[in-house]
Formats: C-alpha cells, sequence, structure tokens
C-alpha cells in the first residue's frame, strides 16, 4: 500500500517538472537516473555543465527522427558530462543549479527538483496518502458517471463505425461541432463511456453526448 | 493543519461533495478537451487518454498550487483563499514567469466582475480562473 502511494507520488512529481520545463526533459531525465556519477565530477567540470545545454538541445532536434532505442549511447556521453545534473538550464530564471533530491522508495537513484518546490512535494505527498487511507481517492477510473445516461447511450441506434445515427446531416453535424468548440461552459458532466474500438469515432461520440447533455440541462 | 489539507484537496478538485468521487478531485474532461483543441489542428483529434493525462496533470498542479495558498493562510490565521495568495504561491514554487501576467488578468477580472471580498461564493471563480489562465492557451470559462 505504501510503495504504491509512493510510485504515484513519484510519477506526480515528474509531471510538475514536466509542466515547467521543456517538453524534451522528460527522457532526459529517465536518462540521468540511470547514468548520473556522483557530486565530484559535477564540481570538477562546472564550465561543461553550463555549455552542454545548447549542445544537448541542438542534438535533441537533430535527432527528432531516430527510434528511441537508439538514443541511449548519445545520452549516456551527454549525461557524463553533466555530472548527474539534468536540470540545469542556464536561461531558466529562479533555477537553483543543484536540486534538492527528493527521497522515494524506489531503489534507483534520487529524483532531483526544484529546490523551491521540495516541502511543496512532500506536503502533497502526504495529502495524497492521507486521502488514500481515507479512501477518497478513486483508483482507476469509471467509464462513465451517470447509470442513466449510458443505459441510454447503449440503446441508441448505431451506424457503421459505431457511430450513432441521428436525423442531422453531416454538414450540419460538421458546424455544431466547431461551434461547441468556441463554447465557454462551465462544469459540464463528463462523458458518457463508449463500448467501442474506434478512435475517431469515441470522439466523435463524446461530442454527441456532451451536446445532449448540454440539451437537456 | 489536516483540515487546510482536506479543504487543499477538495478545492483543488473543483468542489466539495460526495466521497470518493472522481469530480472531486478531477477537472470535468470535456472542458479540458476543449481547451487542448486550442493548440491543436482543425483537422487534428484528441485521444481519450491524452485528455485524461492531462485532466490529471492540470488537477494535480491546481491541487499543489492551491496547498502553497492554503499553508499561507493558515499561518496567516486567514480562513479564504484569494487570488493573490495564489499569485504569491506560483511566484514561491519557481513560476515566476505566470506571476505578472496574473496580476494583470487578476486586476482586469476584478474591474469587470466586481471585487466582493470576503465572499465564498466570488472567491471560487477567481480561483479556479486565475489558475486555468496559467496555462499558455487557456482562455476565460464564465460559470
Amino acid at each position: 500500500m505504501t510503495s504504491v502511494v509512493h510510485d504515484v507520488s513519484g510519477n506526480h512529481g515528474a509531471d510538475e517538472r514536466q509542466k515547467q520545463q521543456r517538453q524534451g526533459e522528460p527522457e532526459d531525465q529517465q536518462e540521468a537516473s540511470v547514468t548520473s556519477t556522483d557530486s565530484h565530477t559535477m564540481v570538477a567540470t562546472p564550465s561543461t555543465d553550463y555549455a552542454t545545454p545548447y549542445a544537448h538541445h541542438d542534438m535533441a532536434h537533430a535527432m527528432g527522427q531516430i527510434a528511441y532505442a537508439n538514443i541511449d549511447p548519445y545520452y549516456g556521453s551527454l549525461y557524463a558530462a553533466y555530472g548527474g545534473q539534468p536540470m540545469m538550464h542556464p536561461p531558466l530564471v529562479g533555477m537553483h543549479p543543484a536540486g534538492l533530491p527528493l527521497p522515494t522508495d524506489a531503489i534507483e537513484e534520487p529524483v532531483y527538483v526544484n529546490a523551491k518546490q521540495y516541502n511543496a512535494i512532500l506536503r502533497r505527498r502526504q495529502s495524497r496518502a492521507k486521502a488514500e487511507s481515507e479512501k477518497k481517492l478513486v483508483k482507476g477510473r469509471k467509464p462513465y458517471l451517470h447509470e442513466s445516461r449510458h443505459q441510454h447511450a447503449l440503446k441508441r441506434a448505431r451506424g457503421a463505425g459505431g457511430r450513432f445515427l441521428n436525423s442531422k446531416s453531416d454538414d450540419k453535424e460538421e458546424h455544431s461541432d466547431s461551434s461547441s468548440r468556441d463554447k465557454q461552459d462551465g462544469v459540464a458532466p463528463r462523458d458518457s463511456g463508449q463500448p467501442s474500438t474506434s478512435p475517431s469515432s469515441k470522439g466523435a461520440s463524446s461530442a454527441k453526448q456532451n451536446k445532449k447533455s448540454k440539451t437537456s440541462n | 493543519m489536516s483540515e487546510g489539507f482536506d479543504g487543499t484537496e477538495n478545492g483543488g478538485g473543483g468542489g466539495g461533495g460526495g466521497v470518493g468521487k472522481e469530480q472531486d478531485r478531477f477537472l470535468p474532461i470535456a472542458n479540458i478537451g476543449r481547451i487542448m483543441r486550442r493548440a491543436v489542428p482543425e483537422n487534428g483529434k484528441i485521444a481519450k487518454d491524452s485528455k485524461e493525462s492531462v485532466q490529471e496533470c492540470v488537477s494535480e498542479f491546481i491541487s499543489f498550487i492551491t496547498s502553497e495558498a492554503s499553508d499561507k493562510c493558515l499561518k496567516e490565521k486567514r480562513k479564504t483563499i484569494n487570488g493573490d495568495d495564489l499569485i504569491w504561491s506560483m511566484g514561491t514554487l519557481g513560476f515566476e514567469d505566470y506571476v505578472e501576467p496574473l496580476k494583470l488578468y487578476l486586476r482586469l477580472y476584478r474591474e469587470t466582475e466586481g471585487d466582493t471580498k470576503g465572499s465564498r461564493a466570488s472567491e471560487l471563480p477567481v480561483k479556479k480562473d486565475v489558475v486555468l489562465n496559467g496555462d499558455p492557451g487557456s482562455s476565460f470559462e464564465g460559470m
């Protein structure tokens, strides 16, 4: 139980770092956790740490077409130069050169986070653990929120590909879909789950469900 | 202290209510899909698991910011989290780039919507809008 909670906490920590930094960072951080070295290397080569991020950024762009399996050797060598500081980015204001190691239950290397967020992350972990103990957190996701709406969706007639049949024409359907994009509704009920294997039809069904629910309100 | 945490959970989740309900900890996924669609081309589609991932990230971000603001209010013996507390909280947690745009947004919001300080009903929209507007591409959502 406790380890499960901490695993979730680790993921949330990663999410927060994703939000704050560039899109390419998650993979880099995963690599760093595997290949990071001790602090002596970092102290020995401070100039290298400041110079490498740009080169790494360019290389990341150049390797956009390479498969993931081929990335490991280059990132490994790069992180050896980093000295175990994957989050060093001079352009970012307020970013401390050395992040604080965040304790985790995992056996692997610690995850480094922004020093300003360290205490808040620990507090959030406690909140989530407390909510978990009180069974306020729902494990997994229910495919729908309202049983009656789910039953209604099951009864509706469906055409080829699993989409609902209705009397509206295709052109009108497109127009209403684009108009719904511009609407700024308040809290809307979550879409009912659709037993369909096609992603596109799933999206379309969700849109129709959304429109229907708004009409009923 | 524990009461503050409970408040943080409920506030971040978009409103208290039943125990163990999905609505208590997540923003509505339909609204998140609409916001995400702004960054996608007209003919693009967004997979459901993408919306769910962003839903979890955004909801955790709200709880993260609100938890820091709640901690500040506890220390200052105040019971109401207002927009200024959330902006301060983002500055404290390393999101300095958001502080000035959000201060401008909050000022404009108060000028247009009227600032009834102390009223809980008016605080909730402020809190939600301020946090949501921190993400690029987000827009004002009327209640």
